[in-house]
């Protein structure tokens, strides 16, 4: 019971006394200023922000920021914070692109000690209370490349998420999530596991027979699965890819269809359409080879220009 | 007077140029030769076998990038620059007329490995999938030992002095690694100097990477 009760309470007796009292805590009341608009204007959002960072800090960390998009909420570190704010537009516009309706609010975090080696980004939906899926870190933010790799990591935990609410028959056929943004795990290596496979189906799909394709990519309901999880998540992305918006509900919405069909209605189209789409991808991949990684070779020049320029600076000497 | 050098250039160095020449076109005929599989089929166990085989063409990059730029400053350092030193020309354009001698004979090199990558391929029959970079190949492998042969060109247009104290400490180093590892010591500064440079962002680091004829 507050003071003010229990002075009410104390004066009932008294005839008008309670009135009197009551109109003159109303007048002091008038007179102190109004509270504060930002304490006021907390939203549930910025509450777990809050406590999200103070636990943080309490057990060590350092977040500092909240970065939020859409669907997507972020709270990451002051080093990592410039990446990830380059493509969490993207990563939202992706995420929101596979649901028919609104799409499911996200929870993304990184976590770990300071000194980059132990960082991992984790995510949740929102309305869990455990962190459903993570991926590693490590020091490759601060590489030459930051944006790329952040762009594959947090497909990653998008994919993980994706995969979680999925249905068991999807789950077993994929293994790991398809990520919505990035460059699509399996991409690079589905050519060389073309080139080099010498399982029945998969190199009748390479020598040209297409009706052999489906079975490779294990679509055929047959329990060989030929092809790596990782052609699968890339054939899952094409279909998602190719449906535009809602495709991931649709690939959820019959479970009890076979894989192809599943595919077909996420896509709009047939999967070999999809499978012939990623064949025609991996004949014209030239990710190996010696011109692979071109800084090599701008970096190889700079070297070179920077070699002979202090020789020819500085002259012969005897 | 450049062609007057690369002429001397050439009188000096040619037995090391020829052997050079004699490795880089037996190199893809050689290793795709040696790697094919006895069953068509196995291109896992192609592809691992050359890449296997695609080391030697940094390992001649590089031999050869460092025995060109000792031989282009050989003659020079005999005469202690005498010669080089009054001749009417400028010093920076003296020391490009070095390295351009230099340069034109690892390129001739890099021309006979596209060359004889160009015939192997053309005789070679691929797997689907598989894709043939000889051009790149030549390419990498031109520009590898360009870049040996200019960080050796500048070590060695150092004073003599300097190249010597350098050469010591360097030895010293080394010499005191291999006891620290012995004594089973903590310290390790030769690996991190090695990485330094041969990643991607060293001097060296074209080195790195992939050297294969044939890749997907």
């Amino acid at each position: 019971m507050s003071s003010l009760a229990l002075i009410l309470a104390l004066l009932q007796p008294v005839p008008g006394a309670a009135d009197s009292v009551r109109r003159v805590v109303d007048r002091l009341t008038a007179l102190l200023p109004a509270p504060s608009e930002a304490r006021t204007a907390l939203d549930s959002l910025t509450l777990e922000a809050q406590a999200a960072r103070a636990a943080s800090e309490s057990a060590g960390g350092t977040l500092t920021d909240t970065l939020v998009n859409g669907p997507l909420t972020l709270l990451t570190t002051r080093v990592e914070r410039r990446v990830f704010a380059d493509i969490l537009p993207e990563a939202s516009r992706a995420w929101s692109g596979l649901f028919a309706g609104p799409a499911p609010e996200v929870w993304l975090e990184v976590r770990g000690g300071p000194w980059g080696s132990a960082r991992t980004l984790v995510g949740r939906h929102r309305e869990d209370t455990a962190f459903r899926a993570a991926t590693h870190l490590g020091v490759r933010l601060r590489g030459p490349d930051p944006e790329s790799f952040a762009r594959r990591v947090v497909g990653e935990v998008l994919g993980q998420l994706l995969l979680d609410r999925a249905d068991p028959g999807l789950r077993d056929w994929l293994v790991f999530g398809p990520t919505p943004i990035g460059q699509p795990a399996g991409a690079e290596e589905l050519s060389y596991q073309l080139a080099t496979s010498v399982a029945p189906a998969t190199r009748a799909c390479r020598d040209g027979d297409r009706s052999r394709c489906p079975a490779a990519f294990g679509l055929d309901g047959g329990t060989t699965k030929e092809l790596s999880l990782a052609a699968r998540g890339a054939l899952v992305r094409a279909a998602l890819d190719a449906g535009g918006p809602g495709a991931w509900d649709r690939l959820l919405a019959q479970p009890d269809r076979s894989m192809s069909d599943r595919l077909a209605a996420a896509a709009g189209r047939p999967p070999e359409a999809l499978i012939d789409r990623l064949m025609a991808r991996a004949r014209a991949d030239r990710s190996g080879g010696p011109g692979a990684d071109p800084l090599r070779w701008w970096v190889a020049a700079g070297w070179l220009a920077l070699a002979l320029g202090v020789v020819a600076g500085g002259g012969i000497r005897r | 007077m450049l062609s007057a050098m690369i002429r001397l250039h050439w009188k000096s160095s040619r037995a090391w140029v020829l052997a050079a020449i004699a490795a880089v076109v037996a190199l893809p005929i050689v290793s795709v030769a040696l790697a094919w599989p006895h069953d068509s089929a196995d291109v896992a166990s192609f592809l691992a076998r050359l890449d296997a085989w695609s080391l030697f063409y940094p390992a001649v990059a590089g031999v050869l990038g460092a025995v060109m730029a000792g031989l282009t400053w050989r003659s020079d350092r005999r005469g202690d620059f005498v010669y080089a030193l009054t001749l009417p020309i400028e010093r920076w354009r003296y020391v490009w007329y070095r390295f351009l001698s230099g340069a034109m004979l690892i390129a001739s090199v890099a021309a006979a490995l596209w060359l004889a990558a160009l015939l192997t391929v053309a005789t070679t029959p691929r797997a689907a999938f598989l894709h043939a970079y000889p051009t790149a190949l030549a390419a990498k492998f031109g520009l590898a030992t360009l870049a040996v042969f200019s960080a050796s060109f500048a070590l060695v247009a150092l004073p003599g002095r300097v190249r010597q104290v350098g050469a010591r400490a360097i030895l010293a180093l080394i010499a005191l690694q291999a006891l620290v590892f012995l004594l089973g010591w903590q310290g390790n500064w030769l690996v991190p100097v090695l990485e330094a440079l041969t990643d991607r962002f060293g001097p060296l680091g074209i080195l790195g990477g992939r050297w294969m004829l044939i890749d997907v």
